[in-house]
């Protein structure tokens, strides 16, 4: 397998869980490394403009506003054309989310003669689990009928996946030969390439891009490849019940997204689980069922003329799954878990600041409250400041009407004060004066 | 209201962990010198013996992180100690915010006068009789 042709945009579209973190933050990590090696890593400073790519695919995330994103989005694309380097590489698993229409005018945005997409792909039985976590995780507002646990969703899924009526996104993102096709009709199989990674052999994955992206193996650091883990058993268990409160509270999802999700949660993620904590377990049925979607899938893939990376077998095979079996119905929740989670809250809620939010985005409740207080608290030592900060404001908008509010004296007086600026001001530098 | 109200529960091995842990995280990742840092703790340090004695099943645990979360709410309701100064702080914040959104009103309006050139203020002055 050779590296794709100078000029190239890699676009890796994920789907999620398929070790897009890892890449994100390998090429992340190495970004000053790879320009000088040609490759330019388009994420703005992060390691994943999750709010560009969301906006291009036609969503928003909670706490971001709509308008927010798209600017991101366009700023991404700007970073993309002023590269000069000889191959620049977006990664995001929120591309695997794209409708058609949006999938043309992002590969339009990249240069459709350019791209080359490149999508990871495991055994689904292999992200059941993690993605259910997920989900759980992301926002409390999915519409379960009584926030279905772990088998029961895997029932809903598994039973009728065509229905999609819970988690729609579970099948957009991993019905992966539907992908495959989708993106191969966008572009043409010659640029698409599948990656499929070898459970056995971590590094694989990096290697594949290290080889695509013409550099030598080694260049791109995997860093600690447990650091986006799956929550265990008990810490997604409380989780789902601070969920279920939430939801009986009508807390809003920005709150959530905020201060659960992108705060206590990664917090939650640091800790490292002893070996023998239970993790969430896959039975045996459902393993059984989505190997046989994955052969199907297998086959399709196969025959879609996408170069392929690896061993498509693996997507059908029930013994490529791990964690199987039956979890306990009696789970406690160790002190030290809970206690983690609700230092991750404080924190984040702490971390609110006093100005009002930028933007056009509009906070929960709880961050509009925070926000307030802290700035009423920062104000109310020094309320004399606010006042003269008030009477500026007001002296600023005393100035500001509009041509019809104004008198004739009011006019001819702003213009004398522009010409005076005009001849004082270069007058004061010792330069010719600018008349209108 | 939460089950993790005011109590005088005595702490058992489960709530003693718990306290010490939050502790130790804390100093972790957050600002131990930051005031509202400084408060939640002790909001949630103050119910936490009553959330946390005893076997801590996933519901008592994410009621017990609920409480967190009620903690920050009690936060923004907090009586102050100066309420002539807070009303005062209150009152000028919402007249700062008025006044922000009504300039950034004008400010967007093209028949603003810093939006107009000074040609067109002058033929406009002279079109008018006062």
């Amino acid at each position: 397998m050779s590296a794709l042709p100078d000029g190239t945009r890699l676009l890796h579209i994920g789907p999620h869980k398929t070790g897009t973190t890892a890449i994100q933050a390998a090429l992340h990590r190495g970004r000053d490394r790879l320009e000088t090696l040609g490759v330019h890593f388009a994420a703005g400073e992060t390691a994943h403009p999750i709010t560009a790519v969301m906006a291009a695919v036609g969503q928003t995330l909670p706490v971001e506003s709509k308008d927010g994103g798209a600017a991101r989005w366009r700023a991404l694309v700007e970073e993309v054309e002023e590269s000069t380097a000889r191959m620049v590489v977006l990664s995001s698993e929120f591309f695997s989310e794209a409708p058609p229409a949006n999938i043309r005018s992002i590969v339009d945005a990249l240069g459709a003669d350019r791209v080359h997409v490149v999508i990871t792909l495991r055994p689904v039985s292999r992200i059941l689990a993690s993605q259910w976590q997920q989900y759980m995780q992301n926002r409390p507002m999915v519409t379960y009928d009584d926030a279905l646990d772990y088998p029961g969703w895997l029932r809903r899924i598994l039973e009728n996946p065509t229905r999609r009526d819970v988690t729609p996104s579970f099948w957009k993102r991993h019905r992966h030969d539907e992908l495959v096709r989708t993106w191969v009709a966008a572009v043409g199989p010659e640029r698409v390439t599948v990656v499929v990674v070898d459970e056995n052999d971590r590094r694989m994955l990096i290697r594949s891009f290290e080889e695509l992206l013409g550099i030598e193996e080694g260049t791109l650091d995997p860093g600690d490849l447990g650091a986006n883990r799956s929550l265990t058993l008990q810490e997604v268990q409380m989780l789902r019940a601070l969920n279920v409160r939430w939801l009986q509270e009508g807390l809003s999802a920005a709150d959530y997204t905020r201060y659960v999700r992108f705060g206590a949660v990664r917090v939650l993620q640091e800790r490292t689980p002893r070996a023998t904590e239970e993790k969430l377990l896959t039975p045996d049925w459902a393993v059984e069922r989505v190997s046989r979607i994955g052969a199907g899938m297998a086959a399709v893939i196969a025959g879609s003329g996408a170069r392929v990376m690896g061993d498509l077998a693996v997507l059908g095979e029930p013994s490529a799954a791990r964690d199987v079996g039956e979890n306990t119905r009696d789970v406690t929740v160790a002190p030290e878990v809970l206690a983690r989670f609700a230092a991750g809250l404080i924190a984040a809620l702490a971390r609110t600041p006093a100005a009002p939010p930028g933007g056009a985005r509009t906070p929960g409740e709880l961050e509009a409250r925070l926000r307030r207080e802290q700035e009423v608290r920062a104000v109310e030592g020094d309320l004399d400041r606010l006042r003269r900060r008030v009477a500026h404001l007001n002296r600023e908008l005393a100035h500001l009407r509009t041509v019809e509010e104004c008198s004739r004296a009011d006019l001819l007086g702003e213009v004398a004060r522009r010409v005076a600026r005009r001849v004082v001001g270069p007058l004061r530098r010792g330069r010719r004066p600018r008349v209108i | 209201v939460p089950s993790t109200g005011f109590s005088t529960a005595e702490p058992d091995e489960s709530s003693v962990r718990y306290l010490r842990a939050l502790d130790e995280v804390l100093a972790e990742v957050a600002d131990m010198d930051d005031p509202t840092v400084r408060d939640l703790r002790g909001r949630v340090a103050a119910t936490g013996v009553a959330a946390t004695s005893g076997a801590l099943t996933p519901e008592r645990a994410g009621e017990a992180a609920f409480g967190v979360i009620e903690a920050a709410f009690a936060f923004t309701r907090e009586p102050p100690t100066d309420p002539a100064r807070r009303e005062a702080a209150e009152r000028l914040l919402a007249e700062r915010d008025r006044l922000r959104a009504e300039l950034d009103l004008r400010r967007a309006d093209p028949r603003s006068v810093p939006r107009t050139g000074a040609r067109s203020l002058l033929r406009a002055a002279l079109g008018r009789r006062r």
